[in-house]
Protein backbone atom coordinates (compact mmCIF):
# COMPACT_ATOMS: atom_id res chain seq x y z
CA UNK A 1 0.00 0.00 0.00
CA UNK A 2 1.35 3.39 -0.89
CA UNK A 3 1.99 6.13 1.57
CA UNK A 4 -0.88 8.20 0.23
CA UNK A 5 -3.23 5.22 0.24
CA UNK A 6 -2.51 4.71 3.91
CA UNK A 7 -3.42 8.32 4.58
CA UNK A 8 -6.63 7.99 2.60
CA UNK A 9 -7.62 4.75 4.27
CA UNK A 10 -6.96 6.08 7.71
CA UNK A 11 -9.00 9.22 7.09
CA UNK A 12 -11.84 7.17 5.65
CA UNK A 13 -11.75 4.97 8.73
CA UNK A 14 -11.92 8.03 10.94
CA UNK A 15 -14.80 9.40 8.90
CA UNK A 16 -16.65 6.10 9.16
CA UNK A 17 -16.10 6.06 12.89
CA UNK A 18 -17.86 9.40 13.30
CA UNK A 19 -21.43 8.95 14.42
CA UNK A 20 -23.98 9.90 11.78
CA UNK A 21 -25.56 13.24 12.36
CA UNK A 22 -28.13 15.40 10.77
CA UNK A 23 -28.82 19.05 11.09
CA UNK A 24 -32.06 20.50 12.28
CA UNK A 25 -33.11 23.24 9.95
CA UNK A 26 -36.00 24.32 12.14
CA UNK A 27 -33.70 24.90 15.06
CA UNK A 28 -31.24 26.82 12.93
CA UNK A 29 -33.95 29.09 11.59
CA UNK A 30 -35.38 29.62 15.05
CA UNK A 31 -31.99 30.44 16.54
CA UNK A 32 -31.19 32.74 13.64
CA UNK A 33 -34.43 34.63 14.02
CA UNK A 34 -34.01 35.09 17.76
CA UNK A 35 -30.43 36.17 17.37
CA UNK A 36 -31.23 38.77 14.75
CA UNK A 37 -33.26 40.64 17.32
CA UNK A 38 -30.70 40.36 20.10
CA UNK A 39 -27.92 41.12 17.64
CA UNK A 40 -29.31 44.55 16.93
CA UNK A 41 -29.57 45.33 20.62
CA UNK A 42 -26.07 44.11 21.37
CA UNK A 43 -24.57 45.90 18.41
CA UNK A 44 -26.21 49.15 19.35
CA UNK A 45 -24.92 48.84 22.89
CA UNK A 46 -21.46 47.84 21.68
CA UNK A 47 -21.12 50.76 19.31
CA UNK A 48 -22.43 53.16 21.94
CA UNK A 49 -19.95 51.82 24.47
CA UNK A 50 -17.11 52.14 22.00
CA UNK A 51 -18.08 55.68 21.18
CA UNK A 52 -17.88 56.53 24.87
CA UNK A 53 -14.42 55.05 24.97
CA UNK A 54 -13.40 56.89 21.83
CA UNK A 55 -14.39 60.19 23.38
CA UNK A 56 -12.42 59.37 26.51
CA UNK A 57 -9.30 58.40 24.65
CA UNK A 58 -6.73 60.91 23.48
CA UNK A 59 -4.88 59.01 20.80
CA UNK A 60 -7.36 57.64 18.40
CA UNK A 61 -6.20 59.12 15.16
CA UNK A 62 -6.27 56.84 12.22
CA UNK A 63 -5.81 57.37 8.53
CA UNK A 64 -7.71 54.61 6.92
CA UNK A 65 -8.43 55.97 3.53
CA UNK A 66 -6.79 58.49 1.32
CA UNK A 67 -8.57 61.77 0.98
CA UNK A 68 -11.43 61.22 3.33
CA UNK A 69 -13.82 63.79 4.53
CA UNK A 70 -12.54 65.39 7.69
CA UNK A 71 -14.08 65.91 11.08
CA UNK A 72 -12.74 67.31 14.32
CA UNK A 73 -11.85 64.95 17.11
CA UNK A 74 -14.11 65.62 20.05
CA UNK A 75 -11.19 65.23 22.42
CA UNK A 76 -8.08 66.56 20.73
CA UNK A 77 -9.50 68.86 18.10
CA UNK A 78 -7.42 67.10 15.47
CA UNK A 79 -8.79 66.52 12.03
CA UNK A 80 -9.91 62.97 11.62
CA UNK A 81 -11.07 61.09 8.61
CA UNK A 82 -14.70 60.30 8.33
CA UNK A 83 -15.07 56.95 6.79
CA UNK A 84 -18.70 57.21 6.07
CA UNK A 85 -21.78 58.86 7.36
CA UNK A 86 -23.16 55.41 7.69
CA UNK A 87 -21.31 52.33 8.74
CA UNK A 88 -19.32 51.06 5.80
CA UNK A 89 -18.45 47.50 5.17
CA UNK A 90 -14.95 46.55 4.18
CA UNK A 91 -16.02 45.90 0.64
CA UNK A 92 -14.15 48.15 -1.69
CA UNK A 93 -11.13 48.43 0.54
CA UNK A 94 -7.90 46.67 -0.30
CA UNK A 95 -7.63 43.17 0.97
CA UNK A 96 -9.77 40.10 0.95
CA UNK A 97 -13.50 40.20 1.17
CA UNK A 98 -15.12 40.72 4.54
CA UNK A 99 -16.01 37.14 5.05
CA UNK A 100 -12.43 36.06 4.60
CA UNK A 101 -11.19 38.75 6.85
CA UNK A 102 -13.40 38.21 9.71
CA UNK A 103 -14.42 34.65 10.07
CA UNK A 104 -17.88 35.34 8.88
CA UNK A 105 -18.54 38.40 10.94
CA UNK A 106 -20.07 41.34 9.24
CA UNK A 107 -17.64 44.11 9.93
CA UNK A 108 -18.36 47.75 9.85
CA UNK A 109 -16.26 50.83 10.00
CA UNK A 110 -17.92 53.35 12.16
CA UNK A 111 -17.20 56.98 11.79
CA UNK A 112 -15.57 57.64 15.11
CA UNK A 113 -11.82 57.77 14.75
CA UNK A 114 -11.41 54.63 12.76
CA UNK A 115 -13.20 52.62 15.32
CA UNK A 116 -14.04 49.19 14.17
CA UNK A 117 -17.11 47.69 15.62
CA UNK A 118 -18.50 44.42 14.59
CA UNK A 119 -21.04 41.78 14.88
CA UNK A 120 -22.11 41.38 17.54
CA UNK A 121 -19.45 40.87 19.98
CA UNK A 122 -16.41 42.97 19.57
CA UNK A 123 -15.27 46.51 19.74
CA UNK A 124 -11.78 47.62 19.01
CA UNK A 125 -9.93 50.65 17.89
CA UNK A 126 -7.06 50.92 15.52
CA UNK A 127 -4.13 53.25 15.62
CA UNK A 128 -2.29 54.82 12.77
CA UNK A 129 -1.74 52.66 9.78
CA UNK A 130 -3.18 51.74 6.49
CA UNK A 131 -5.61 48.94 5.99
CA UNK A 132 -4.04 46.08 4.11
CA UNK A 133 -5.86 43.36 5.80
CA UNK A 134 -7.75 42.81 8.96
CA UNK A 135 -7.45 39.76 11.07
CA UNK A 136 -9.22 38.46 14.04
CA UNK A 137 -6.83 38.25 16.91
CA UNK A 138 -8.99 36.77 19.51
CA UNK A 139 -12.27 36.25 21.13
CA UNK A 140 -12.72 37.10 24.72
CA UNK A 141 -15.84 36.51 26.67
CA UNK A 142 -17.80 36.54 23.50
CA UNK A 143 -16.10 39.65 22.17
CA UNK A 144 -14.14 39.30 19.01
CA UNK A 145 -11.02 41.37 18.71
CA UNK A 146 -9.55 42.53 15.45
CA UNK A 147 -6.39 44.24 14.43
CA UNK A 148 -4.45 45.24 11.37
CA UNK A 149 -1.27 43.31 10.71
CA UNK A 150 1.73 45.04 9.27
CA UNK A 151 0.68 48.42 10.45
CA UNK A 152 1.54 50.19 13.63
CA UNK A 153 -1.11 49.20 15.99
CA UNK A 154 -2.44 51.04 18.89
CA UNK A 155 -5.09 48.84 20.24
CA UNK A 156 -7.64 49.20 22.90
CA UNK A 157 -10.13 46.55 23.62
CA UNK A 158 -13.15 47.21 25.66
CA UNK A 159 -15.43 45.02 27.61
CA UNK A 160 -19.16 44.88 27.27
CA UNK A 161 -19.72 48.25 28.88
CA UNK A 162 -16.88 50.06 27.21
CA UNK A 163 -14.22 49.81 29.88
CA UNK A 164 -10.73 49.45 28.55
CA UNK A 165 -9.53 46.05 29.56
CA UNK A 166 -6.46 45.61 27.41
CA UNK A 167 -3.29 47.58 27.72
CA UNK A 168 -2.23 49.33 24.59
CA UNK A 169 0.20 47.50 22.43
CA UNK A 170 1.99 49.39 19.72
CA UNK A 171 3.82 47.65 16.94
CA UNK A 172 3.26 45.28 14.10
CA UNK A 173 1.31 42.40 15.43
CA UNK A 174 2.26 40.19 12.54
CA UNK A 175 5.67 39.69 14.07
CA UNK A 176 4.34 37.66 16.93
CA UNK A 177 3.68 39.11 20.29
CA UNK A 178 1.50 38.89 23.25
CA UNK A 179 -1.19 41.37 22.59
CA UNK A 180 -2.41 41.64 26.06
CA UNK A 181 -4.05 40.28 29.10
CA UNK A 182 -7.66 41.13 29.42
CA UNK A 183 -10.15 40.12 31.97
CA UNK A 184 -8.33 37.01 32.84
CA UNK A 185 -7.35 36.00 29.33
CA UNK A 186 -4.12 36.06 27.41
CA UNK A 187 -4.41 36.94 23.78
CA UNK A 188 -1.41 36.14 21.66
CA UNK A 189 -1.09 36.93 18.00
CA UNK A 190 1.46 35.26 15.82
CA UNK A 191 2.25 34.71 12.21
CA UNK A 192 1.77 31.65 10.12
CA UNK A 193 4.16 29.91 9.90
CA UNK A 194 5.02 30.25 13.53
CA UNK A 195 8.14 32.11 14.42
CA UNK A 196 8.14 31.78 18.12
CA UNK A 197 7.38 29.39 20.87
CA UNK A 198 5.43 30.58 23.84
CA UNK A 199 5.55 28.73 27.08
CA UNK A 200 3.11 28.92 29.93
CA UNK A 201 4.57 27.80 33.23
CA UNK A 202 2.29 27.00 36.10
CA UNK A 203 3.90 26.50 39.46
CA UNK A 204 7.28 25.90 37.87
CA UNK A 205 5.95 23.22 35.56
CA UNK A 206 5.53 23.73 31.84
CA UNK A 207 1.81 23.62 31.30
CA UNK A 208 1.67 24.63 27.70
CA UNK A 209 4.37 25.14 25.14
CA UNK A 210 4.11 25.38 21.42
CA UNK A 211 4.72 27.56 18.43
CA UNK A 212 1.96 30.07 18.23
CA UNK A 213 0.00 30.34 15.06
CA UNK A 214 -2.83 32.66 14.39
CA UNK A 215 -4.22 33.59 17.71
CA UNK A 216 -4.10 31.80 20.96
CA UNK A 217 -6.38 32.68 23.77
CA UNK A 218 -5.49 31.22 27.12
CA UNK A 219 -8.25 31.63 29.64
CA UNK A 220 -6.70 32.51 32.93
CA UNK A 221 -10.01 31.65 34.44
CA UNK A 222 -8.80 28.07 34.24
CA UNK A 223 -6.26 28.83 36.89
CA UNK A 224 -6.52 29.41 40.54
CA UNK A 225 -5.42 32.69 42.01
CA UNK A 226 -2.94 30.72 44.05
CA UNK A 227 -1.25 29.39 40.91
CA UNK A 228 2.05 30.93 39.99
CA UNK A 229 1.83 31.67 36.28
CA UNK A 230 4.54 32.78 33.97
CA UNK A 231 4.27 33.21 30.22
CA UNK A 232 7.56 33.37 28.37
CA UNK A 233 8.66 33.71 24.80
CA UNK A 234 11.23 31.53 23.05
CA UNK A 235 14.11 33.49 24.58
CA UNK A 236 12.78 32.97 28.05
CA UNK A 237 11.71 36.55 28.42
CA UNK A 238 8.74 36.84 30.70
CA UNK A 239 5.72 38.20 28.91
CA UNK A 240 3.37 37.87 31.81
CA UNK A 241 3.63 36.79 35.38
CA UNK A 242 1.09 36.22 38.05
CA UNK A 243 2.22 35.55 41.57
CA UNK A 244 -0.14 34.05 44.12
CA UNK A 245 -0.48 37.41 45.82
CA UNK A 246 -0.61 39.76 42.86
CA UNK A 247 -1.80 39.40 39.32
CA UNK A 248 0.60 40.44 36.57
CA UNK B 1 -48.45 37.86 0.57
CA UNK B 2 -46.62 41.13 1.08
CA UNK B 3 -43.47 41.88 -0.89
CA UNK B 4 -41.41 41.52 2.26
CA UNK B 5 -43.09 38.20 2.88
CA UNK B 6 -42.36 37.07 -0.64
CA UNK B 7 -38.73 38.04 -0.29
CA UNK B 8 -38.48 36.24 3.02
CA UNK B 9 -40.03 33.15 1.51
CA UNK B 10 -37.62 33.29 -1.41
CA UNK B 11 -34.64 33.54 0.86
CA UNK B 12 -35.96 30.85 3.16
CA UNK B 13 -36.37 28.47 0.28
CA UNK B 14 -32.90 29.10 -1.02
CA UNK B 15 -31.33 28.78 2.37
CA UNK B 16 -33.21 25.57 2.93
CA UNK B 17 -31.81 24.19 -0.29
CA UNK B 18 -28.36 25.29 0.64
CA UNK B 19 -28.71 23.83 4.10
CA UNK B 20 -29.97 20.49 2.83
CA UNK B 21 -27.21 20.12 0.31
CA UNK B 22 -24.26 21.25 2.39
CA UNK B 23 -24.86 20.48 6.05
CA UNK B 24 -23.57 16.93 5.83
CA UNK B 25 -20.57 17.93 3.78
CA UNK B 26 -19.50 20.60 6.23
CA UNK B 27 -20.17 18.41 9.24
CA UNK B 28 -18.25 15.44 7.88
CA UNK B 29 -15.20 17.44 6.87
CA UNK B 30 -15.17 19.26 10.17
CA UNK B 31 -15.65 16.11 12.21
CA UNK B 32 -12.58 14.52 10.69
CA UNK B 33 -10.50 17.65 10.97
CA UNK B 34 -11.23 18.34 14.61
CA UNK B 35 -11.89 14.72 15.54
CA UNK B 36 -14.91 15.53 17.59
CA UNK B 37 -18.29 14.69 16.12
CA UNK B 38 -20.34 16.48 18.78
CA UNK B 39 -18.38 19.68 18.47
CA UNK B 40 -18.49 19.44 14.68
CA UNK B 41 -22.26 19.10 14.74
CA UNK B 42 -22.62 22.06 17.06
CA UNK B 43 -20.18 24.17 15.07
CA UNK B 44 -21.94 23.36 11.80
CA UNK B 45 -25.26 24.39 13.25
CA UNK B 46 -23.73 27.57 14.62
CA UNK B 47 -22.22 28.41 11.24
CA UNK B 48 -25.52 27.70 9.54
CA UNK B 49 -27.25 30.08 11.92
CA UNK B 50 -24.79 32.79 10.98
CA UNK B 51 -25.23 31.93 7.33
CA UNK B 52 -28.98 32.21 7.66
CA UNK B 53 -28.67 35.57 9.37
CA UNK B 54 -26.62 36.92 6.48
CA UNK B 55 -28.07 34.82 3.74
CA UNK B 56 -28.62 37.79 1.45
CA UNK B 57 -24.89 38.39 1.54
CA UNK B 58 -23.61 34.83 1.86
CA UNK B 59 -25.58 33.49 -1.07
CA UNK B 60 -23.70 35.88 -3.34
CA UNK B 61 -20.31 34.61 -2.29
CA UNK B 62 -18.35 32.48 -4.73
CA UNK B 63 -18.28 29.64 -2.27
CA UNK B 64 -20.97 29.81 0.42
CA UNK B 65 -20.10 26.31 1.54
CA UNK B 66 -16.52 27.33 2.11
CA UNK B 67 -17.71 30.31 4.08
CA UNK B 68 -19.85 28.13 6.32
CA UNK B 69 -17.00 25.67 6.73
CA UNK B 70 -14.60 28.40 7.78
CA UNK B 71 -17.06 29.89 10.21
CA UNK B 72 -17.72 26.46 11.68
CA UNK B 73 -14.03 25.68 11.93
CA UNK B 74 -13.21 28.98 13.57
CA UNK B 75 -16.07 28.63 15.98
CA UNK B 76 -14.92 25.13 16.86
CA UNK B 77 -11.37 26.36 17.33
CA UNK B 78 -12.48 29.06 19.70
CA UNK B 79 -14.48 26.55 21.64
CA UNK B 80 -11.56 24.16 21.77
CA UNK B 81 -9.22 26.86 23.00
CA UNK B 82 -11.58 27.65 25.81
CA UNK B 83 -11.82 24.02 26.66
CA UNK B 84 -8.08 23.54 26.38
CA UNK B 85 -7.52 21.86 29.68
CA UNK B 86 -10.69 19.84 29.69
CA UNK B 87 -10.13 18.82 26.11
CA UNK B 88 -6.78 17.34 26.96
CA UNK B 89 -8.31 15.25 29.67
CA UNK B 90 -11.08 14.03 27.39
CA UNK B 91 -8.70 13.17 24.57
CA UNK B 92 -6.43 11.35 26.98
CA UNK B 93 -9.34 9.29 28.22
CA UNK B 94 -10.66 8.51 24.76
CA UNK B 95 -7.49 7.27 23.18
CA UNK B 96 -7.60 3.54 22.71
CA UNK B 97 -4.35 2.35 21.21
CA UNK B 98 -5.65 -1.12 20.49
CA UNK B 99 -8.49 -0.34 18.16
CA UNK B 100 -7.11 1.66 15.24
CA UNK B 101 -6.43 -0.32 12.12
CA UNK B 102 -3.32 1.66 11.35
CA UNK B 103 -2.15 3.09 14.64
CA UNK B 104 1.09 4.52 13.30
CA UNK B 105 -0.58 6.60 10.64
CA UNK B 106 -3.37 7.52 12.99
CA UNK B 107 -0.89 8.84 15.51
CA UNK B 108 1.02 10.67 12.83
CA UNK B 109 -2.12 12.29 11.45
CA UNK B 110 -3.32 13.20 14.91
CA UNK B 111 -0.04 14.91 15.68
CA UNK B 112 -0.33 17.31 12.75
CA UNK B 113 -1.18 20.91 13.55
CA UNK B 114 -4.81 21.49 12.82
CA UNK B 115 -4.24 23.78 9.86
CA UNK B 116 -2.12 21.09 8.20
CA UNK B 117 -4.55 18.35 9.09
CA UNK B 118 -7.46 20.18 7.52
CA UNK B 119 -5.59 20.51 4.24
CA UNK B 120 -4.71 16.83 4.31
CA UNK B 121 -8.31 15.88 5.07
CA UNK B 122 -9.76 18.00 2.31
CA UNK B 123 -7.22 16.74 -0.20
CA UNK B 124 -7.07 13.06 0.59
CA UNK B 125 -10.49 12.40 2.00
CA UNK B 126 -12.63 14.76 -0.04
CA UNK B 127 -10.41 14.74 -3.13
CA UNK B 128 -10.30 18.50 -3.36
CA UNK B 129 -7.77 20.19 -5.59
CA UNK B 130 -5.47 22.95 -4.43
CA UNK B 131 -7.70 25.72 -5.78
CA UNK B 132 -10.76 24.12 -4.25
CA UNK B 133 -9.10 23.87 -0.84
CA UNK B 134 -7.89 27.44 -1.11
CA UNK B 135 -11.42 28.56 -1.84
CA UNK B 136 -12.87 26.44 0.92
CA UNK B 137 -10.45 27.70 3.55
CA UNK B 138 -10.08 31.23 2.28
CA UNK B 139 -6.33 30.97 1.91
CA UNK B 140 -3.94 31.23 -1.00
CA UNK B 141 -3.12 28.26 -3.18
CA UNK B 142 0.52 28.65 -2.26
CA UNK B 143 -0.40 28.34 1.38
CA UNK B 144 -2.34 25.18 0.61
CA UNK B 145 0.69 23.71 -1.13
CA UNK B 146 3.09 24.65 1.64
CA UNK B 147 0.80 23.27 4.33
CA UNK B 148 0.31 20.07 2.43
CA UNK B 149 4.03 19.69 1.81
CA UNK B 150 4.84 20.31 5.45
CA UNK B 151 2.19 17.87 6.53
CA UNK B 152 3.50 15.17 4.23
CA UNK B 153 7.05 15.84 5.34
CA UNK B 154 5.98 15.44 8.96
CA UNK B 155 4.09 12.27 8.17
CA UNK B 156 7.05 10.78 6.34
CA UNK B 157 9.26 11.65 9.26
CA UNK B 158 6.86 9.91 11.60
CA UNK B 159 6.54 6.94 9.28
CA UNK B 160 10.05 6.22 8.08
CA UNK B 161 9.00 2.85 6.64
CA UNK B 162 7.18 4.68 3.91
CA UNK B 163 10.15 6.60 2.67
Amino acid sequence: MTFESRIRNQLRAELDSMPPASGHLDRVLARGSRRRVSHRVVQTVAVAAAMVLAVASTALVVRLLAGPEVMKSPTTGESLPVISEDPLTLQGLPGPSPDRLLDGSEVRFDRIDGLIGGEPDFVSELGAGSIHDVIAIGEVQGWRVFAVPGAKLDLIITDEIGRSVLRRATGGINEGMIVGVMQGTFVIAQTDPPAETVTLIVDDEVFWQRPVEGVVVIPLADFDENDFLRLTDSTGEVLYEQSPTRRG
Amino acid sequence: MSRAGEMDQLRWTKFEDFYSSTWQEVYRALAVVIRDADLAREATDEAMVRGYQRWNLVQRYDNPTGWVYRVALNWARSRMRRMHRIEHRIVDEQVDPETPADPAIERALASLPQHQREVVVLHYLFDMSGPQIASQLGIKEGTVRSRLNRALASLREELPDDL
